[in-house]
């Protein structure tokens, strides 16, 4: 009796053991396509979460969870060659080039808002991802530079275009002049 | 092993201790031993052959362009303030600083500015994974490129400086280190880092005048303290003067015997002449050891002055000041003929070259340009390094840019390679045979931070010091396994400061989440607002007052036609709608919730 009890368990055991093994193998070989959540998390912590969505996602979550569905890794122009190099060693990719299409990758710029011509129609703080404008209606509003990730996406909607894209100020020895061009 | 322990005894106890004692010129004030180090052989004869041949001159032409990238220094990138199309004019500003420790740009020769678009530049150096001897060519690069026209033309309206009229002895400090700033001088020794800044520090004992170009093949300091020593030393007491060091002191190796003969002269002829500044303690001339990586700032630093300038330390804060000896030079031209920052000496060298020489080139030349000049031998070419064979950067592309910091051109064979170790077959194991650690001069754990490089492991590698890894490159030299160690803390350096840069985006995914979540309920708690809004109604009708009556004389819809249990079965069936809604909205939030978690 205690024979048969455990010849059964036995196959059991084993039946179990080699079905795990099956999804393990399974999980592996099948590689990029079957990349769980913890996966596009670590797509996601390389790139840059400026949020912009030139790579044409909605985000860069989104964007992550597309790169491990498949989509090409140089589509995002804010994060440059530094962030393809990265996709490429964390995916063990082949290196591509930035894919212009998209946008250049240009230095860090922050947005900054003509405050006198500012009209306080709220629709650049609607816009903004990352909750780096400040106003209420019909009062002024500005950015808070320390958040902003230069995005872009507030300066379409603005109706009186008063939001430049400069870049970052910086202290120390610097001396800005107006570029005559 | 025991041999080189033997020479490198001899040269950094003995030899300085005995000329001393001697009394011969140069040993006179005590230095100190450098810790590690190697005494590669120097393979500098060959390109000190001939004089520095300038630029444009009979023999060496200006390139048909020249390559200008924004950022050839530390710091941010320089703005361009022209346009493609124009005529710029030579020492001409094409890029002006903009932002933290940014130089200016000038115009090397006159001619039409073609593009301002991206090129490549060997700036942004790292080397890539399987190729670690190679340096990959980072397209981000804006550059400047100008069509020269031949004719070299500085702008003839252009008024004199007000530098160029009234000596430099009678200026004011600022204007002195204004005009080095307007020069676009950054270090000319490697590192680039702006000189203007350097020259601002205050509380300063001692300038050093870092004339030790320890690397093996590179002579262009050597070459330039041979026939420019006096602009040298005039440059040394123009710096003296703008941050007020109390000693100036230039550190020459031993070996160069005609740059020391020539420093010594024109020292000599500076106390002769009858100077205005006479009050000043003179320049002194230091001899140091000829070990490899004497050179290295805080290296000389430590030599010549005995202090160590700690982790994380610059040698300002502990009152040193280091410049090079082509800075030096940069900043008495910059000072005196206002001239900017256009040229540098550097070393065309390597037995894939048939005449080595030092030239003086104009910045952005392309290289092809150079090695052509200087009977370039492709068939003989292993690699092609901008700097020397133990800190230099491979090149692939040989319409690279001549940047301000290329200090030398090496076209190394094969055999070039083979002297200094730096082999690219794969390389073996790490046998654990400690060669490396005597040698380090910052005395670190080559092979401890191997293992952690190799393995990424960020946190051992910077607490045995990787980020004061100079990458001198002496560990490699010596190692019996030929691994390309410096490769792998570069590689590991970049990594840590990638890691540090996840701040900023990990604090906008926060943000993002935060924006997310706070939109998600703004719709729920509308619906819950309308929800509310229509029960409210639907108990005033069930009181039996008519609801449509003052929407009706708002509005004028036809409302008041409708019986009461119309309207009321309306109201139900959009409360249901709205419910189901929000149960639906509620449920998305949550799994979006889940999903975040």
């Amino acid at each position: 009796m205690i024979n048969i009890l455990g010849a059964v368990l036995l196959t059991v055991a084993l039946l179990l053991g080699f079905l795990w093994c099956m999804v393990r193998l399974h999980g592996g070989i099948a590689g990029r396509s079957t990349l769980a959540g913890p996966a596009v998390e670590r797509i996601n912590k390389v790139l840059p979460q400026t949020q912009c969505g030139q790579c044409g996602y909605a985000g860069c979550l989104p964007y992550a969870q597309a790169i491990a569905a498949g989509e090409n890794i140089n589509r995002c122009p804010p994060g440059g060659s530094q962030t393809i190099r990265r996709l490429a060693k964390l995916l063990d990719l082949p290196e591509m080039p930035l894919d212009v299409s998209h946008g250049w990758h240009l230095p860090k710029r922050v947005a900054v808002i003509r405050e006198p011509e500012c009209i306080g129609c709220t629709k650049c703080i609607q816009a903004c991802p990352v909750d780096a404008i400040v106003g209420a209606p019909k009062l002024m509003h500005t950015v808070i530079t320390a958040d902003c990730t230069g995005c872009d996406l507030c300066v379409d909607p603005c109706p009186v275009d008063c939001i430049d894209m400069l870049p970052l100020a910086v202290q120390g020895l610097s001396t800005i002049r107006v570029v005559n061009t | 092993m025991s041999r080189i322990s033997r020479s490198l005894l001899i040269k950094k106890y003995i030899k300085p201790f005995l000329f001393r004692l001697a009394g011969k010129p140069g040993w006179l004030s005590p230095i100190y031993a450098l810790p590690g180090g190697i005494v590669p052989a120097p393979n500098k004869q060959v390109s000190l052959q001939h004089k520095i041949i300038g630029m444009p001159s009979s023999q060496l032409p200006l390139p048909s362009q020249l390559i200008l990238p924004l950022k050839q220094h530390q710091g941010d990138d320089a703005v361009p303030v022209v346009r493609p199309g124009q005529y710029v004019y030579k020492r001409q500003l094409i890029a002006a600083a903009h932002g933290n420790g940014s130089v200016n740009l000038h115009a090397p020769t006159s001619g039409f500015i073609t593009a301002i678009d991206f090129q490549l530049a060997a700036v942004n150096i790292r080397p890539q994974p399987g190729r670690p001897w190679h340096q990959s060519i980072d397209p981000r690069q804006t550059a400047i490129v100008i069509k020269t026209d031949g004719n070299d033309l500085t702008d003839p309206e252009l008024p004199l400086s007000p530098l160029e009229v009234t000596p430099w002895q009678q200026r004011h400090i600022d204007e002195l280190r204004q005009a080095v700033f307007e020069a676009g001088i950054c270090g000319l020794g490697g590192a680039g880092f702006p000189t203007a800044i350097k020259l601002s520090a205050s509380a300063i004992k001692t300038l050093i005048i870092n004339g030790a170009e320890c690397e093996p093949y590179i002579t262009a300091d050597e070459a330039l303290m041979r026939e420019y020593a006096d602009e040298i030393v005039e440059g040394s007491r123009i710096i003296q003067t703008i941050v007020g060091a109390q000693d100036c002191v230039i550190g020459i190796e031993e070996d160069k015997h005609e740059a020391i003969k020539a420093i010594q002269s024109a020292i000599a002829g500076l106390e002769s002449a009858n100077h205005p500044l006479g009050g000043l303690p003179v320049v002194k001339l230091v001899l140091v050891p000829a070990i490899y990586p004497s050179g290295g700032e805080k290296q000389l630093i430590r030599i010549i002055t005995g202090i160590q300038p700690m982790s994380g330390q610059r040698p300002s804060d502990v009152g040193v000041l280091c410049h090079s000896v082509a800075t030096a030079r940069a900043i008495f031209k910059a000072i005196t003929d206002a001239e900017p920052l256009i040229s540098r000496v550097t070393t065309l060298t390597g037995s894939a070259l048939r005449n080595p020489v030092n030239v003086e080139a104009l910045i952005g030349t392309p290289l092809s340009h150079l090695l052509q000049f200087a009977g370039f031998d492709p068939s003989a070419l292993e690699r092609l390094l901008v700097g020397g064979p133990l800190m230099g950067y491979v090149v692939d592309d040989f319409e690279t840019p001549l940047l301000k910091t290329s200090n030398c051109l090496l076209a190394a064979s094969q055999q070039d390679i083979q002297s200094v170790k730096a082999s690219s077959v794969p390389h073996r194991d790490c046998i654990r045979c400690d060669f490396c650690a005597p040698v380090c001069p910052v005395k670190l754990q080559p092979q401890t931070l191997y293992f952690a490089s190799r393995h990424q492991r960020h946190d051992s590698a910077v607490q045995n010091g990787i980020l004061d890894c100079i990458e001198c490159g002496a560990c490699a030299a010596v190692c019996p396994s030929q691994i390309p160690l410096v490769a792998y803390y570069r590689d590991e350096k970049a990594l840590i400061h990638e890691e540090a840069d996840c701040g900023e985006s990990s604090r906008w995914q926060a943000l993002f989440e935060k924006h997310q979540q706070r939109q998600a309920d703004n719709v729920v708690a509308v619906q819950q607002r309308k929800l509310e809004k229509l029960q409210d109604k639907l108990v005033s009708i069930a009181e039996g007052e008519n609801p449509g009556k003052e929407a009706a004389v708002e509005s004028g819809s036809p409302v008041t036609h409708k019986s009461a249990e119309q309207i009321k079965s309306e109201i139900e069936a959009a409360v249901a709608r709205t419910r189901a809604r929000k149960a639906e909205l509620l449920s998305k939030a949550d799994i979006n919730k889940d999903g975040s978690q």
